[in-house]
């Protein structure tokens, strides 16, 4: 292996030849003006202080429409609580009620972000906006400090914040309009229509009450013929339709209504290996004897 | 409303001259107080209990110092217009004032003296060695649950707040001598370290800070700081 030092700024051999230290022509004085001139950390400091302090980020100037469906591409999993939250505020929502659904929806789903953290990226976005019970913007309105005088002295105590709420904006709730979860499943159908059987073998466990575990779904499509070549597992079925909202996860896979609404698009596909396949392997995923 | 108030440290200053012993007790409470409730504001975020604790509070309005007015006026502020997100709110300031998300040093108002007192604006310099032999000189260490360097701003706070109140202690049971002694450590220990570094860091603040709490707290903790060295200046040269 060889080492090609031409690219380092090294003192080549000659200038160190030259160099005496002992000699009286030796330049002290610019050694010395050398260290001044680095720049101490005051120095840069007031130097960063002068380019204008905290390195502000360039605000996001795209229209809110842009922001909305970057924010619900960007936040996959949590894009049906996103839109949930749009759906309950056509009309100015506490923010305590809002808060209390993002919880309820979540309750199965172990999610870094809070109620607060979606809300503040929707309104972010530019798909919610914060505002008073009479739907006039919360900024616009300002609770002051109350003076209270005691053994003669003045003092401020806090006043009574007004409540707030959170109000869908004219872009959150096109994006909601936008949101066809139907079309989406519909799409997913014929884009698939080799797996339709798979599709409607997971719905239909996924109908039944209580829904059905995860190993249950494995145990009745991953031994299927349709999915061994290309090889596919239960898993890739269940996260498209998860993504078409017409599953859930509620400690067990559920057919929400769109599911079931998926269910009757593939009534007339017949699914021969159904019964075969739920018994070929046990919870375990073990085969039988 | 509870009676709980802030107290006038800038008041004590001014009435430090004819203190007894009881009204000097009570004024080494209510500083101990004060430096108890700011260490605790730097110490984490502001939690659910806190910020009810905050809102029960009454902030002098007048204090004759411009700075603790502002202070007091802006957390008040803050305090009258809280939301159900506050909590929240408060956690993504503290995380953007006091941690930032530069690398450059320069990013947010670092809670730790040795980054304002280094050239090179390093963690655990210098100044956290001074710290930590000081509180060893008084018997104090860190406790095993607190994980950042002993020269965060909530530490020598608290620093104070515990030598105030053993100031209460000695007043109380008449050590004339050892109050002073301990009076006299506070102020070195303000004069050394606290005053030399803060109000750099809560100028930060006043840049960094995106909340009226947080950038009320910097006008709070420079317009106190100023007024009890005033304070200490004031009683211990009484006794000279």
């Amino acid at each position: 292996m060889t080492h090609d030092s031409t690219k380092f700024s090294l003192s080549s051999g000659e200038e160190l030849d030259e160099f005496d230290p002992l000699a009286d022509d030796f330049d002290d004085e610019g050694a010395a003006d050398g260290l001044a001139a680095m720049p101490s950390s005051v120095e840069e400091a007031l130097a960063h202080e002068k380019e204008g302090g905290e390195r502000s980020v360039p605000a996001d100037e795209r229209p809110a429409e842009e922001r909305i469906d970057d924010l619900l591409a960007s936040m996959a999993p949590q894009r049906k609580i996103m839109l949930s939250v749009l759906a309950q505020c056509s009309e100015p929502r506490p923010v305590a009620q809002v808060n209390a659904l993002v919880d309820e929806l979540q309750q199965n789903n172990f999610s870094v972000y809070s109620a607060a953290n979606l809300c503040a990226l929707l309104e972010k976005a530019g798909a919610l906006e914060r505002v008073t019970a009479d739907g006039q913007p919360a900024d616009d309105v300002e609770a002051e400090p109350r003076t209270v005088v005691v053994d003669g002295v003045e003092y401020l105590e806090a006043g009574e914040p007004v409540e707030i709420c959170w109000l869908a904006t004219d872009a959150g709730r096109a994006a909601l309009e936008a949101d066809k979860p139907l079309e989406r499943l519909r799409e997913l159908l014929d884009r698939d229509a080799a797996y339709q059987v798979i599709y409607k073998r997971i719905l239909t466990l996924c109908s039944a009450e209580g829904g059905a575990k995860t190993p249950d779904i494995n145990a009745a499509v991953d031994n299927d013929p349709l999915v061994q070549k290309p090889r596919f597992y239960a898993p890739h079925f269940v996260d498209k339709l998860e993504k078409c909202d017409a599953l859930s996860w509620q400690k067990a896979w559920v057919a929400t209504e769109v599911g079931r609404a998926g269910l009757e698009m593939l009534a007339d596909v017949v699914d021969e290996h159904a019964k075969g396949s739920e018994t070929s392997e046990d919870a375990d995923g073990k085969e039988q004897a | 409303m509870t009676e709980s108030r802030i107290p006038e440290i800038t008041e004590a200053a001014e009435t430090a001259d004819e203190a007894t012993m009881e009204d000097l007790a009570q004024l080494n409470r209510q500083r101990a107080g004060t430096y108890g409730l700011l260490s605790r504001l730097y110490r984490v975020e502001v939690d659910e209990d806190l910020l009810e604790e905050l809102r029960a509070m009454r902030f002098p309005a007048r204090t004759g110092r411009a700075d603790v007015d502002e202070g007091y006026r802006l957390i008040a502020q803050y305090l009258s217009n809280v939301w159900a997100n506050s909590i929240t709110d408060l956690a993504v300031d503290y995380a953007r004032t006091f941690i930032g998300h530069g690398i450059d040093a320069f990013s947010a108002a670092y809670p730790f003296e040795s980054v304002y007192t280094s050239e090179k604006r390093l963690l655990m310099q210098e100044a956290r060695d001074e710290v930590l032999a000081i509180y060893r000189a008084e018997g104090l260490d860190k406790q095993d649950s607190w994980k950042e360097g002993e020269d965060h701003i909530a530490l020598e706070l608290e620093f104070e707040q515990i030598l105030a109140n053993r100031t209460v202690e000695a007043l109380e049971r008449g050590d004339e001598d050892g109050a002073i002694a301990l009076l006299t450590t506070q102020k070195n220990f303000l004069d050394d370290h606290l005053a030399a570094w803060v109000p750099m860091m809560t100028a930060d603040m006043k840049r960094f800070a995106g909340t009226d709490l947080y950038r009320g707290l910097a006008y709070l903790t420079e317009g106190f700081l100023a007024a009890d060295r005033a304070f200490l200046e004031d009683i211990l040269s009484e006794q000279e």
